[in-house]
This record gives C-alpha cells, structure tokens and sequence, in this order.
C-alpha cells in the first residue's frame, strides 16, 4: 500500500484500479463506522445491568457478612474457619461465549451452586445453624458475584473491540483514503499533461504541414 | 473449571463455606499480588476472587490484566465485610472513557 509517488506508472489502467480501490476502501469504511456504531450502543445497552448488578451484589454480599458475624459469635470464628475449611464438593462453574456483534463475551454459569446442609462438608453436629444461613447467604452473594462478573467482562471485551474498530475507521479515514486520493489525483494531472502534450504536438505539426 | 479466591479471613471464610477450595488469605496488596501470579498459573481456574482492599493494593497489575487477550480468567473485586470502597479507579470507567470518548459512569 505504502508506494511512494514517483514508483507509480500514470497510466490509465492504474487510473482504473485506483478508482476501484477508492470505491472499496470507502465501502468498508462505512461498513466499520456502522460497526463502531452499534458496538457502542451494545456497550451502553449492557452498562445499564452494571450498576444493578453492583448494587445486588452489594446487597446480598452484606447480608452473607452479616450472618457469617453472627454465626462467629454463637461458635466462635476458629470454629466457623474450621468449619468452611471442609468446603465439601467444590464448586464448578462453565464459562460459555456467546456472541455480542462478533465479540465472544462470556456467559458464566455454576453447577449447583445451592448445596443441601450435608453437601457442604462441614460437621453438623458441632456446627450452629447460623452457619447453615450464612452459607446460604454466601450461596446467594456468588450468584450475584457471578452475574456481577459476566457484565463486567463483557463491558471489557466491548470497549476493547469498540476502540479497535474506532482505531481502524480513523486509519481509514485519515490515511488510507487521502492517499487513494493523491494517488488518483497524480495520475489524472499526468494524463491530462500527455493529452495537452499530444494535442498542441498536433496542431505544430499542422501548422508546419501548411 | 474453577473459582477461585483472594481475600481477608473473613471473605475467605464465608467463601469456603459455598465450595471454593482455592481461597487465599492475603494480607498485604503484595501478598495478594503474589497470590495472583500462582493462580494465574495454575490450570483450571476460571473466575478470580479478590476483595477491593486487596485489589487497591495491586492496581497497577490489575489495570496492566485488564489489557489482555486471553479469556480466562476473569476478574471480579468484591467488597469485603466493611462493605464496598469509594473507588479510585474503576477499571470499567477507564475502558468506557477510552473506548466511547464521554464519561458514562458518575
């Protein structure tokens, strides 16, 4: 692409091949300004669910802290450490993709995040049942962890490929065309000096015919 | 794969409790830091974990993990027992700005 001036034959066939590289070049940028455009309005469309999905997580995280407290003061926070220390089955979450204007955002979801109280690991006999609340808060916090997680990512993803696309539509726009542009311009000024050379060729040659 | 956890003692209680076996206890934004080099290392390890505390304490490397290419893992900071932080730099707020040129979060 980067063919300085003087390398370039002026001649009609290139004339040709340039104009029909203008007419693309211009096409695939309106096509990216478009793509800029509607990743943009995705990116505000999923930053509308981010402050709800903080303020949930806020939520029911404050609450889970709260019952965990109160399950430290009726056993006593060694006991509640040794107690979540057991964890049980560890939880597994599957992180899919889905496709948000060609951007692979992630869709996280948790295999049985809700355990039963024997699920959980930890002995029943010599913990409270504030522990069993607080756990289920903790269930409830990560769900929303979770969601909060998804968005986050995706308004991530979004602004990165948004800021790509922005970066291609300015190259376009303020490098590649112009130079078409000069390039197109060069050529037609050269024909049109070997169409004026030709002509007043033919009108000396005339003159001294007669 | 797996969640994993970087966070004071209570976090990290509270998230053991839900089947998160791979929650650190970090102390310091260092400690953290360090915490989060090994898990990102290690195989398998899907979702990141880290109280904002902790996540203040290692910025710097947090903002340089926002720029990466890879999928996984993802981040998430979540307040811990004392509740969410004012925040000085929101990582999203800094993409969006870059990103849409206009302040879009207060």
């Amino acid at each position: 692409m980067a063919v300085a001036i003087s390398e370039i034959h002026p001649t009609r066939g290139e004339l040709l091949k340039t104009l029909r590289q203008i007419t693309l070049t211009k096409r695939g940028y309106e096509l990216l300004k478009e793509k800029r455009d509607a990743l943009v309005m995705e990116f505000f469309n999923v930053l509308t669910q981010l402050e709800d999905a903080r303020k949930r997580t806020y939520e029911v995280l404050g609450e889970a802290y709260r019952s965990l407290s109160l399950a430290m003061v009726a056993m006593g926070s060694l006991e509640v450490r040794k107690a979540a220390a057991a964890t049980g089955i560890e939880l597994e979450i599957d992180i899919a993709t889905r496709s948000i204007m060609g951007v692979a955002v992630p869709v996280i979801e948790a295999q049985k995040l809700e355990r039963k109280v024997t699920e959980r690991g930890y002995s029943l006999v010599q913990t409270s049942a504030e522990l069993d609340l607080a756990a289920k808060k903790f269930e409830k916090a990560l769900a929303a962890m979770l969601k909060l997680a998804e968005i986050e990512e995706t308004l991530r993803l979004l602004a990165r490929e948004t800021e790509r696309t922005k970066r291609r539509v300015n190259s376009l726009e303020h490098v590649v065309i112009p130079r078409l542009e000069t390039i197109k311009k060069f050529i037609e000024r050269h024909l049109e000096e070997l169409e004026r050379e030709n002509f007043f060729r033919l009108k000396r040659i005339k003159a001294m015919i007669a | 794969m797996r969640i994993a956890a970087i966070g004071d003692q209570t976090t990290v209680a509270g998230l053991r409790l839900v089947g998160i076996r791979e929650a650190h206890v970090a102390s310091t934004g260092e400690d953290a830091e360090r915490k989060f080099e090994e898990l990102l290392g290690a195989e398998g390890v899907g979702l990141i974990v880290i109280t904002e505390t902790l996540a203040e304490g290692m910025r710097q490397r947090l903002l340089r993990f926002a720029e990466r290419k890879a999928a996984v893992p993802i981040v998430v900071e979540i307040p811990d027992k004392l509740g969410p932080l004012p925040k000085k730099v929101d990582i999203i707020k800094k993409l969006a700005r870059r990103a849409v040129g206009v302040e879009v979060l207060k």
